[in-house]
């Protein structure tokens, strides 16, 4: 097994579902002969790992299946759930998740609602990755990390991974369900968490089911993306001072493994959520609200929700720094909650 | 002259147009008898646009209508039982009941039912028309024309000679073409010369709003420049104009030759709903509309061509009327009320997420 970027495993596992089925085609704004802005749907890796620059997916699959489409995300994402609705397996690329919001009827008002308003005679299989989240110097619309809109409609799958294993199992079960899913992708992981990506082409996650990133016995911390590496920083500081940590990585966000959350934290009775979403009605607060409700006699402290602020997200550097929670927010957090107050 | 054959092809056309027109009637009258809940939609007088095109669909071909299209689903071959299913909310509807009474679908058709989002169905079927240029590139029947760099393509391809691609038929109203989901749909089918024909019903109304506040151009079909695709306007009240105007547009489509924007000028007798008194339009203007009426455009170019017979019309209503009736009893006597929890199994076609939804519900009223 080689070593790879966690984006070289979203590219491999895009690439060896086209092989296996051709009803599964991609189609985004710069996806085709450019590869895309992040290069997700450029080239499949050599054994090293490393990208194989020699061919991209739009010389291997041709230019239909790998289609660049116009800058139109109604047109991107409507488009799709027309192809799906005629027999294909669309992989519909938003480049920026702050743009998804362009094509919010099409996602929540047709694709969320095919199955339903056939009762049940139609599918929709979807997949929409979209790169989320901040840290990148991106500013007001490069940054945003809006999943909550989306687990918040009905009919949708919303999957996040943060391991490379992840990225590759997440993604193929994405592409082979037949219901639709937002894929979204951490931008500051892509290149910086690397893995060992698996190497059965059938290798996949189940949608639902979280995975304890760390195993610990004083607290749980619950995060994924960018929250997730910060938290597994504040884990290692409060292992040194001698606070065992467990952390979850939720993975998919709609539908929920409440279960391995709610089970750690009558383990540990302490529980902090962290996300970089807007505090207001978001993923800290759902997961705030339903630990409560499944480990309530078992919490020694109350929960703690970390979250970024209701304000559009902020350019500069420092800005950026203030806005985002920190390792030292998180390690505040914690001992707060390790001194049952 | 009586030409039989020829004689025999209109009234194949005429007979999906009189069943929506009694169809029609009657469930109006059924809802303002309150037979059955929500609203109507009625589609009386737009007949002539919706079977002039519903007629040259073919299995396989998507429907994305709108909201009045109940003519051409009548030309697809729906069954006025089905269509009762629906609008009375039994568990034979095609939706299950889940869905208001006119949002009008089939899957056993392949029309795809609407949304209140007006237009998101004109993009859907910009995507099956993709789905059916990759079917036939797929099959190895497309060449794609790359320019002379090597680098570009799009839009830029043959079919091989003497095949047929499916073909998407969109459906929508003048209102429709304000929104951008309107114009991503025409461009990309556009770029592409996608095998899909956007038919316009431009009864001047869009509710309350009039064409003028929706529509800047002299004709919604003058928007068709800016997509590099045909556009023409016609007469929506005249099914033979329909018939044969469509079919060029979808004979086109089938073989490689890109899109069409046909706008009818057509007229909805009624309210845009039938809560809305539609106090916003003159009578002189509804009476002048219903002088051409597409049953008396059609009987006066029969007449003409000396076909108009009784005895066939009076055979096919009374055929009609017997279909109908049959349904309505069907429908108030026989059919079955869907369970009032069923709805929590059709969200997702995997299983083990509609129990996820399930449980939260049964925890709640459990």
């Amino acid at each position: 097994m080689a070593e790879m970027t966690l984006i070289q495993a979203i590219t491999d596992t895009m690439w060896s579902e086209m092989e296996r089925d051709e009803k599964v085609f991609v189609l985004g704004q710069d996806c085709g002969r450019y590869g895309g802005v992040f290069k997700a749907t450029a080239w499949k890796s050599q054994e090293d790992g490393s990208p194989d620059q020699s061919e991209k997916m739009y010389d291997r699959f041709g230019p239909l299946r790998v289609l660049d489409a116009p800058l139109a995300e109604n047109a991107i994402i409507g488009g799709a759930i027309g192809s799906a609705i005629a027999g294909y397996r669309p992989i519909a690329e938003i480049q920026f998740m702050d743009f998804i919001d362009c094509a919010m009827g099409h996602i929540v008002n047709q694709a969320g609602v095919m199955s339903f308003k056939t009762n049940g005679s139609w599918c929709c299989p979807l997949t929409i990755r979209t790169p989320f989240g901040g840290d990148i110097g991106g500013g007001i619309t490069h940054s945003q990390s809006n999943e909550a809109w989306f687990c918040h409609a009905a009919g949708l799958i919303v999957m996040t991974p943060s391991t490379v294993e992840d990225a590759a199992g997440l993604l193929r079960t994405a592409i082979r369900c037949d219901d639709p899913v937002l894929f979204i992708e951490h931008k500051k992981l892509y290149r910086s968490v690397k893995g060992e990506a698996p190497t059965d082409p059938d290798f996949m996650v189940p949608i639902g089911k979280a995975r304890i990133h760390q195993s610990g016995s004083d607290i749980t911390f619950v995060a994924y993306g960018n929250m997730l590496i910060r938290a597994m920083e504040a884990t290692r500081i409060l292992q040194k001072e001698g606070v065992s940590v467990e952390v979850i990585d939720p993975r998919t966000l709609w539908p929920l493994d409440l279960d391995t959350i709610v089970n750690s934290v009558c383990k540990t009775g302490r529980c902090v959520v962290i996300s970089e979403s807007h505090s207001s009605y978001g993923f800290s607060s759902e997961i705030a609200a339903r630990v409560q409700e499944g480990a309530f006699w078992n919490l020694l402290s109350p929960i703690r929700m970390i979250s970024a602020p209701d304000t559009p997200y902020p350019f500069d550097p420092a800005m950026e720094k203030a806005y985002l929670p920190s390792v030292e927010t998180i390690l505040k957090a914690a001992k707060g909650a390790m001194e049952n107050d | 002259m009586t030409d039989p054959t020829k004689s025999k092809e209109s009234y194949a056309l005429f007979r999906p147009m009189l069943k929506t027109r009694l169809l029609d009637e009657r469930m109006r009258k059924l809802f303002r008898q309150g037979r059955f809940k929500g609203t109507y939609f009625s589609a009386v007088g737009q007949e002539a646009t919706n079977v002039g095109t519903g007629t040259h669909m073919r299995e396989g071909d998507i429907l994305a209508p709108s909201h009045r299209q109940l003519g051409a689903m009548v030309a697809r071959g729906i069954t006025a039982k089905r269509v009762m299913a629906q609008v009375y909310s039994k568990a034979e509807s095609p939706d299950g009941a889940q869905q208001h009474p006119c949002h009008f679908g089939d899957p056993q058709l392949d029309i795809v039912s609407p949304t209140g989002h007006v237009a998101i169905q004109v993009v859907l079927a910009a995507g099956a028309a993709y789905a059916y240029l990759m079917d036939a590139w797929r099959e190895g029947k497309v060449k794609i024309n790359w320019d002379k760099e090597g680098i570009v393509w799009a839009g830029n391809w043959t079919l091989e000679e003497g095949h047929e691609m499916n073909c998407a038929f969109s459906f929508f109203g003048d209102g429709a073409t304000a929104k951008g989901d309107f114009h991503e749909s025409l461009n990309f089918a556009g770029i592409h010369k996608l095998p899909v024909v956007y038919v316009c019903e431009n009864n001047l109304w869009a509710e309350s709003a009039h064409l003028t506040e929706n529509v800047p151009t002299e004709k919604v079909s003058d928007r068709a420049a800016a997509y590099g695709m045909p556009g023409i306007t016609i007469d929506g009240n005249d099914i033979f104009e329909v018939n044969r105007v469509v079919g060029e547009a979808v004979r086109r489509a089938r073989r490689g030759g890109g899109p069409t924007l046909i706008e009818c000028m057509t007229y909805r007798w009624y309210g845009h709903s039938e809560i809305d008194p539609a106090d916003y339009r003159t009578e002189e203007e509804v009476a002048k509309w219903k002088e051409r009426d597409p049953l008396l455009v059609f009987r006066a170019t029969m007449e003409e061509r000396g076909e108009w017979d009784e005895e066939i019309v009076a055979k096919i209503e009374a055929e009609i009327n017997e279909e109908i009736d049959e349904a309505i009893d069907w429908v108030e006597e026989e059919s079955t009320d869907p369970q009032p929890d069923q709805f929590l199994d059709v969200t997702f076609r995997t299983s083990s997420l509609n129990e996820v939804v399930r449980r939260e519900w049964e925890k709640r009223d459990g």
